[in-house]
């Protein structure tokens, strides 16, 4: 009888493993994505990043509407639809997810309200783990200083363009307050029901003598000492490394892995700088 | 036997999660946590500091001339125009030249110079694409006049904001996060270098999804709002209060802003008493859910057995479906081994998805100390 048991056991686990179709999904941060692939990715890296996948075909790139607030339809409810058809397309059951910026936030909301659409349980369940590259998981001074004076344009945002829901939700105060009620993973806060490790850029260089500094066309030196008004001494040029390092765990900080020791820009930290595609490969 | 001790290993090791969550029942989706959730408790209060203030002026005022209040050697000044919603169509003032856009000393009337002028395309490179340009480290200038010589309309308007990172002059606030939908007032603790300011001292204004036109009063401690809000939950955002506060201190002016985040809630459902069924390792609860605001709600317990005085907790559930008016709530839990004491419900939190709510409820059974802002009538 014991044999049996563990004969069963066994094979049961060895099927799981061997019948594991993995995917890997690309979500988007902030914006408004008709075609993520070629302007917010590009094709370079997710192509390195996928290279890692037993089977490279097996990837998507979402293109949805994050411009709105994190759990309206036109974001995470468009995350879930994209996310459930390729899972069911490609019959997909070990889901990696990499996600930029916002794209973490609303991966989270999906992963901290598995009853707010029937589709968040599967997509749960089939997730093994979030890779979140600069995550803006506590929010962002920048986003303050945009809209602070301009509460009143901001409620016109749809006809200005300017300070969308998505700046307003990224302010340092509402994403603590979201934090502290409608997502998971933050200190004090139930743990996320999926592995969801950071990567932390840490620092801009923005010399103009140092190539490396136009990786991904980072080479605005003014619009760095503009944003360092807000920002602390860690920082991508858009996100303090708390905020980025504030949910799940942190899997590495730029310069530890990165060719050259080199920092990575919020902008260069979705681009294939610095051998990043490559390291992200190796986990999945 | 065999058949069971089959059934165990293929739920156990390959489809566990598929067949504890989803769609059980018709209408409700069920999710069961992989561990046992921790307790969630509510927000109710949320702090803040500022180094900056902002303010709006008229074109003719910026051609005059406006002080600033300036107490860093290294401020930024950014300004940009602001739009205006009229008869029905939005209009943006004309953008602003960097050029004639000047710094003076308000004794000597001669020019400051900045060490650095931001453009539009610099600012918009920087994240700001409302127009802006902005003046930096522009060195001791606490007399400092900010005037432009562009023609500018006299009506149109514009945002001078100064941004002070390095300043010993901090403004701390702290508000209750959480406003009763039937109370008139908010909490609001406003400190500036250690002083209350009083309420002359202090402008406020409601920032709201839906432009709102609320007057607000401050007494010192709270905020009284002369109209109720409209808005309840998170759903829209949050609403805001801004705050511009003017204090002079050792002979200085001193300005700070600042916005508090807080949201306008109200009790839009309650829960009965809940019923037990156990069925081998499965225990399925039962609850009524009353709402008085039609809409999606979920709960998410956790099963405990209580065994000589002492609570265990089990597994969490969330459950989440419609309810117009009365719907009852099955959480079918599901256990690695059948309990020994007798079962319970701990750490309830009932959620409006329709309005963003979140109630908890004042828990006989539980075993934590009682810290609820909005407890869940039961019925």
């Amino acid at each position: 009888m014991k044999i049996i048991k563990a004969s069963i056991i066994a094979a049961c686990l060895l099927c799981c493993h061997a019948f594991a179709n993995e995917g890997v999904a690309f979500v988007h941060g902030t914006g408004k994505q008709t075609n993520a692939y070629d302007d917010y990715w590009t094709g370079s890296f997710i192509s390195n990043v996928t290279k890692g996948l037993p089977n490279s075909n097996n990837f998507t790139v979402i293109n949805c509407d994050f411009e709105q607030y994190m759990w309206r339809d036109g974001a995470a409810g468009c995350l879930a639809s994209q996310l459930t058809s390729f899972i069911n397309a490609k019959n997909i059951t070990n889901l990696k997810i990499i996600t930029h910026s916002n794209g973490g936030n609303v991966v989270r909301w999906i992963m901290s309200n598995p009853t707010w659409d029937s589709r968040y349980p599967n997509i749960i369940n089939k997730t093994s783990r979030v890779i979140a590259i600069a995550p803006s998981s506590g929010g962002t001074p920048l986003a303050d200083a945009v809209v602070n004076g301009n509460a009143f344009e901001s409620t016109l945002g749809w006809l200005l363009g300017f300070a969308n829901d998505a700046v307003k939700m990224q302010q340092v105060s509402w994403m603590a307050s979201y934090n502290a009620s409608w997502l998971y993973g933050t200190p004090g806060r139930p743990g996320l029901p999926v592995t969801f490790e950071n990567i932390v850029g840490s620092d801009v260089d923005s010399a103009i003598w140092d190539g490396d500094s136009y990786c991904a066309g980072y080479q605005n030196q003014v619009a760095l000492e503009v944003t360092q008004n807000w920002l602390d001494s860690c920082s991508d040029g858009f996100l303090n490394c708390s905020s980025q390092s504030l949910a799940g765990s942190t899997w590495f900080t730029d310069k530890s892995k990165t060719r050259g020791r080199e920092p990575l820009s919020h902008q260069q930290s979705r681009r294939n700088c610095f051998n990043l595609p490559s390291i992200i490969s190796t986990r999945i | 036997m065999k058949n069971m001790t089959f059934l165990t290993c293929s739920l156990t090791m390959c489809a566990l999660p598929l067949l504890f969550s989803g769609q059980v029942a018709a209408k409700q989706t069920v999710y069961q946590y992989k561990q046992v959730q921790a307790k969630t408790t509510p927000q109710t209060s949320i702090s803040k500091t500022s180094q900056e203030y902002w303010q709006t002026y008229s074109g003719k005022e910026l051609k005059a001339g406006i002080e600033l209040s300036i107490t860093d050697n290294e401020p930024l000044i950014r300004v940009a125009p602001k739009a205006r919603f009229d008869n029905g169509q939005v209009f943006k003032p004309k953008g602003l030249e960097l050029k004639q856009l000047k710094l003076v000393d308000k004794q000597t009337r001669k020019e400051l110079k900045a060490q650095r002028k931001m453009s539009q395309q610099q600012m918009r490179d920087a994240g700001f694409d409302d127009g802006s340009i902005a003046l930096a480290s522009i060195g001791q200038s606490k007399n400092a006049i900010l005037k432009t010589e562009q023609a500018l309309n006299d009506s149109d308007k514009y945002l001078v904001h100064v941004i002070e990172k390095r300043s010993k002059h901090i403004l701390k606030a702290k508000n209750q996060f959480k406003k009763a939908h039937k109370s008139d007032s908010l909490e609001l603790e406003l400190e500036l270098n250690g002083k209350k300011p009083k309420k002359q001292q202090v402008q406020l204004r409601l920032n709201s999804s839906n432009d709102e036109q609320v007057n607000l009063e401050f007494d010192g401690n709270s905020v009284y709002f002369d109209q109720p809000l409209r808005e309840l939950g998170a759903r829209n955002g949050y609403y805001e209060i801004e705050a511009l506060v003017t204090m002079d201190v050792n002979g200085e002016q001193l300005k700070r802003s600042i916005k508090m985040p807080f949201s306008n809630e109200l009790q839009t459902a309650s829960v009965g008493s809940e019923s037990y069924q156990v069925a081998n390792n499965r225990v399925d609860v039962s609850i009524p859910v009353t709402a008085d605001m039609p809409g999606r709600y979920s709960i998410k317990a956790t099963l405990a057995e209580r065994q000589k005085g002492k609570l265990k907790k089990l597994a969490t559930i969330e459950v989440a479906r419609h309810v117009d008016h009365v719907e009852t709530f099955d959480l079918p839990f599901q256990l690695s081994k059948k309990a020994k004491g007798k079962y319970t419900l701990v750490d309830l939190e009932l959620t409006d998805q329709t309005r963003m709510i979140k109630m908890y409820p004042s828990q006989d059974n539980s075993d934590n100390v009682d810290d609820v802002t909005l407890p869940i009538r039961r019925r």
